[in-house]
């Protein structure tokens, strides 16, 4: 239940909210969604998978739907939202993952022993994104910190992000 | 004889430790590296390409393997919002354990602005932290 907590937090009510809202009368592209996001998209974003993973680690639940370019997280509920938060794409793991709030970094906080890939899995590369508006889930300004067990030209066309470039709305 | 003060736990003999780099070149180091300081407690050695300095990558050597990949990462760049892919990426043959993420308020010889270490181990936790004869296995005050 915490989790549907979670996901019905501010600005996903607010992003389907606007799509519910939009009247009938009003053409699809006056609707106001974030740069480059489409209905689709956020569908598909918002649509976790059914089942359990045997990939992903026992007592995590799905946190939204397939992220392009990052696929889909799952966490403990109690992990929540600082992580670690594991990645699941087409039957395997492939990333462990911290979200760090912005003002973290700027108090100048240390952390020990973040980052550990699941048993079974090598870390490639870390990638460190900056969401400026934080995202569906976690909406203040934070660092995405993925440590991902595949290469960066894999991951990027995830969920169907064919350009293999980082979307606008993912920044 | 008064005691010379040093700060944070510094003595004359770990100031000539992380000032001493070590002679020759570690075969586990990638080639083109040199080395940046000496034994640095809880870290071991450092190398890194010269136009790599002082982002990175480093990597760290101890006791005839390589230990880390590391970049520092100036505290003004995550104040400034910027982005990085594709960093920490392991020398062929080894595996990262995990990350640290440490800052480094005061900065450190070679690089003296307020700072993030962003070290992926190749070895657990426990084990760097006694590198460099830093018997308590805590990290030094004067990191």
């Amino acid at each position: 239940m915490k989790k549907h907590a979670i996901l019905s937090c501010l600005s996903i009510a607010a992003a389907i909210g606007l799509l519910a809202a939009t009247p009938a009368a009003q053409k699809p592209a006056a609707m106001k969604l974030p740069p480059g996001m489409t209905p689709a998209i956020l569908k598909m974003m918002m649509a976790p998978l059914k089942g359990h993973p045997a990939a992903m680690p026992a007592g995590t639940v799905p946190f939204l739907g397939c992220i392009p370019t990052m696929g889909y997280h799952y966490a403990n509920p109690k992990d929540w939202p600082f992580g670690p938060i594991y990645g699941y794409y087409n039957g395997k793991a492939t990333f462990t993952e911290v979200m760090v709030d912005k003002s973290f970094f700027a108090q100048g906080k240390s952390w020990d022993e973040l980052l550990k890939p699941l048993p079974g899995y090598k870390i490639d590369h870390v990638d460190i994104w900056y969401e400026s508006h934080g995202h569906p889930g976690y909406t203040i300004p934070h660092y995405d910190v993925h440590a991902w067990y595949i290469p960066h030209g894999a991951h990027m066309t995830f969920c169907g992000n064919t350009s293999g470039k980082r979307p606008a709305f993912l920044f | 004889m008064l005691a010379v003060k040093l700060p944070f736990g510094l003595t004359p003999e770990i100031i000539k430790m992380i000032m001493t780099p070590l002679k020759g070149h570690p075969a586990a180091m990638p080639a083109n590296t040199i080395p940046f300081e000496g034994c640095v407690p809880a870290m071991g050695y450092h190398y890194a390409k010269p136009k790599d300095f002082p982002f990175g990558p480093f990597y760290g050597y101890y006791n005839g393997k390589a230990v880390f990949t590391e970049v520092m990462i100036d505290k003004r760049s995550f104040e400034q919002g910027k982005s990085w892919n594709d960093l920490l990426k392991p020398l062929p043959g080894y595996a990262i354990d995990h990350v640290d993420i440490w800052f480094e308020q005061y900065g450190h010889p070679g690089y003296r602005v307020p700072h993030y270490d962003l070290h992926a181990w190749y070895v657990p936790h426990r084990v760097h932290m006694k590198f460099c004869g830093n018997a308590s296995g805590k990290r030094p005050p004067y990191l």
